[in-house]
């Protein structure tokens, strides 16, 4: 069984955001990085080229990323995160597992965070808390089931105007598209990761816990990191950082 | 095993502290049955207290404004020596309290008996519950977890000594980690000193360096007035909302902080 990561990347923004994902892994595992425009680095095992999606989330080329992996198991991981922990109970967890994804967010603090300014549609519709930031899959028979409904409902509007209610903003989503498919499949237990090591740190500005928040963390919460270290507000950080903003 | 409390007692122009040490002293005695020393800066002669530690004050020339209710004063602060705890106190196992505890059970025995080398409250609870307390969450917005200094534990041993030496450490480069902590309070406070020491301690997370403190800590503000105290019961005005609510306590200990309405009913 082959194990790696697979990161997806599109513009040199989020290229530059994967080179630093792909430098803060450091347990020895290949990494693929699935992009439009060919990079040379050693820092990936291979670079899938895939046609530049013009959506803003990018939805149809990520709905398809359990195709293009070359790996039995594997884990997504969004390029503007970092990994400041070891993942192995992460892999271990997951092995008898089809596909999970992380079901609770943390702040810097690393309190659970209340996300329910950012998922005003996930309140509205009971959708399940999951988020495509960081997610595990083998390619199984579920897998593949999975995330054709993801695909269709993220290129499908019929899916939005039949299933979801004060949608906002009315894209296509990642984190919506995986929650409303789990929710028709009615498996959201089954594909929940519900563990907090890893922890998953999401640096929403509003679920940070602040009594005076911002548009933007980082006017509020200083940012910096060494090597092997990533502090935010002279918190340490210890997990998978989803920073969100342009701080690396 | 030598045990005891010390507190710290130095009066300023209106309050004095020595007055409270003396009462938090018998009570100490009574629920606890523990001696205790105090620490101040001029000479005390008093039984009441195991030892006298006379020291120079090293605090900084801070004012602080103390409250009565509604009136306000503006006073001397000097509350910087509490740093110094391990090397002052006389015991091997120590409770340092503030002179505006009043005891009235015996639930603080209980740190005696604990395995850990450091306790102290994380959390503590309003006696007038609807009040918002969330200023006692962090030291600032965006900072650590919040500490109280106000009474602590501490057994002798390499661990508490380095808390004791990083205490002192944050207190000497203070304007630093206040800036670093994004403090906004202009008034010196041990809660924030011990709480950057924990957080440091902790290696920058939340984790578990100090004990949290196996009983509960409940306190009044300065906008409360105390109107009775007894040896079991205490009976307050709280404010809210511009109005009052009486309130009785009974055999609970309480963090007294209107300094004022405390020193006339001693």
């Amino acid at each position: 069984m082959t194990k790696g990561y697979l990161i997806y990347a599109q513009g040199d923004l989020h290229v530059k955001y994967a080179v630093e994902l792909a430098k803060s892994i450091n347990d020895g595992l290949p990494i693929t990085l699935v992009t439009d425009k060919q990079i040379n680095t050693g820092l990936f095992e291979r670079v899938i080229l895939v046609e530049q999606n013009t959506d803003k989330f990018h939805v149809k080329n990520r709905s398809k990323l359990w195709q293009y992996s070359p790996y039995d198991e594997t884990t997504v991981i969004e390029s503007d995160c970092l990994i400041t922990c070891d993942l192995g109970n992460w892999w271990r967890r997951n092995k008898n597992k089809d596909l999970t994804f992380i079901n609770q967010a943390y702040n810097y603090r690393q309190e659970k965070s209340n996300t329910n300014h950012d998922r005003k549609t996930f309140v509205a519709n009971d959708l399940p808390n999951l988020y495509v930031a960081c997610y595990y899959f083998k390619k199984t028979d579920f897998t593949k089931k999975f995330w054709d409904l993801v695909y269709n409902i993220n290129t499908n509007k019929i899916f939005y105007e039949q299933f979801l209610k004060n949608v906002d903003p009315d894209v296509p989503s990642m984190d919506r598209g995986i929650c409303l498919a789990a929710k028709l499949l009615d498996c959201a237990d089954s594909v929940s990761y519900d563990c907090n090591d890893p922890k998953f740190i999401h640096m929403k500005p509003y679920g940070q816990g602040l009594k005076n928040p911002n548009k933007q963390w980082n006017t509020l919460l200083g940012f910096y990191r060494t090597e092997q270290e990533v502090f935010i507000a002279n918190y340490k950080q210890k997990g998978i950082l989803h920073y969100i903003e342009d701080v690396v | 095993m030598s045990k005891g409390c010390v507190v710290f007692a130095f009066n300023n122009e209106k309050i004095d502290y020595i007055k409270q040490a003396r009462d938090l002293a018998r009570r100490v005695k009574k629920y606890l049955g523990l001696p205790t020393s105090i620490v101040t800066d001029i000479d005390v002669k008093d039984c009441v207290f195991d030892s006298v530690i006379k020291i120079n004050d090293n605090s900084y020339k801070t004012k602080k404004t103390y409250r009565n209710g509604s009136q306000t004063t503006k006073l001397s602060f000097k509350n910087c020596n509490r740093i110094y705890s391990y090397d002052l106190s006389p015991y091997n196992q120590t409770l340092v309290l503030d002179s505006d505890i009043i005891i009235c059970n015996n639930d603080y025995a209980k740190c005696f008996r604990d395995r850990r080398d450091i306790l102290l409250f994380k959390d503590a609870h309003d006696i007038c519950s609807p009040r918002d307390s969330s200023e006692f969450d962090y030291v600032s917005d965006t900072g650590c977890d919040f500490y109280w200094a106000t009474c602590f534990y501490f057994k002798r041993s390499k661990k508490s000594k380095l808390f004791f030496e990083l205490l002192k450490h944050i207190h000497e480069n203070y304007i630093y980690y206040k800036h670093i902590y994004k403090i906004p309070s202009n008034v010196y406070r041990n809660d924030f000193v011990f709480s950057i020491a924990i957080h440091i301690l902790n290696d920058f997370q939340k984790g578990d360096v100090v004990g949290h403190f196996p009983c509960t800590l409940y306190y009044s503000l300065d906008r409360d007035i105390v109107q009775k105290i007894t040896d079991r019961e205490i009976f307050l005005l709280s404010e809210f909302q511009n109005s009052y609510i009486p309130v009785k306590i009974k055999d609970t200990n309480l963090h007294c902080m209107n300094k004022f309405a405390l020193e006339e009913l001693l």
